[in-house]
């Protein structure tokens, strides 16, 4: 489990594009890992976004043909088309909408960045300290194969001549 | 294919880890890529099942959460998408009764 995390995350920082764009095509001969059609998923960074919510490909997808004001325009003259043939109706619920979106957005205005850099604060700690614990383990095997295998058995003979000289030094006392 | 089941193109040996955002059928051409009068033959070659329907909404919403819910360090920005996706939801379940608070007869 910790070893599939540490991997994890060393699989995520050499990726710094988005992830998880490759969708291949299916030409799997019997039993072959097709690494290159189905490439291992990486966890890459977030989604682009403007105004707070909506895909930034959706922008790129008039910027061909209209411009970059164009989605934009597009928003607002969809906006106006629904509000003036009151395809979107102005009710009590609409004004109490309106009352909660200017909260939401003095709220993650002010708290948002405190947030952010507390729970950036805790991942970081979490990743540090699992780096240490997984490398402290690898480190602690590492010493104990080396001096096991720097143990010759001419040594180990001589250790156990030294055990049983003395064995037979303790004995007459008793 | 039953409930929870991988999708029968699936083969691990081949494919490695399950992605669920992942289609392993054999690939079409792209909706975006077509020409208008192929669009014709590309609705009538989609598989219509129900479960395919339901195989396809499972990777958008896959998807989704790999883009924007599951990267390290996201914003707010998938909460806020999803706050605007439920407005929408509702304002569209409740048109009906909402319909009837129209301030004007004609537009």
């Amino acid at each position: 489990m910790l070893s599939r995390v540490a991997l994890r995350s060393a699989a995520a920082r050499q990726s710094a594009s988005t992830a998880l764009v490759a969708r291949g095509s299916a030409t799997d001969v019997a039993g072959v890992r097709d690494e290159k059609n189905f490439p291992r998923p990486v966890r890459g960074e977030p989604g682009k976004v403007r105004l707070g919510f909506v895909p930034e490909e959706w922008f790129q997808f008039f910027h061909s043909k209209t411009g970059v004001t164009g989605p934009y325009t597009f928003g607002v003259g969809l906006a106006t088309y629904l509000c003036s043939k009151e395809i979107y109706v102005m009710e009590h619920e609409y004004y109490s909408g309106l009352s909660l979106l200017v909260m939401i957005y003095v709220a993650a205005k002010k708290l948002g960045p405190s947030i952010s850099a507390y729970l950036d604060k805790e991942v970081d700690l979490e990743k540090s300290n699992l780096e240490r614990r997984l490398a402290q383990r690898h480190m602690v095997d590492w010493i104990v194969t080396n001096v096991t295998k720097a143990i010759t058995p001419d040594q180990e003979k001589q250790t156990l001549d030294r055990c049983i000289a003395d064995l037979a030094a303790l004995a007459p006392r008793n | 294919m039953g409930f929870g089941d991988y999708p029968k193109e699936y083969n691990p040996a081949a494919h490695g880890p399950y992605d669920p955002a992942r289609f392993y059928g054999k690939p079409d051409t792209p909706f975006g890529q077509l020409k208008l009068s192929e669009v014709g033959s590309w609705l009538a070659r989609r598989n219509k099942t129900p479960s395919a329907f339901m195989g396809a909404c499972s990777r958008a919403w896959w998807r989704w959460q790999h883009k924007y819910m599951q990267p390290k360090r996201v914003g707010a920005a998938p909460f806020f998408q999803l706050l605007v996706a439920n407005m929408a939801f509702f304002y569209a379940i409740n048109y009906g009764r909402i319909k009837h608070h129209k301030n004007y007869k004609y537009h």
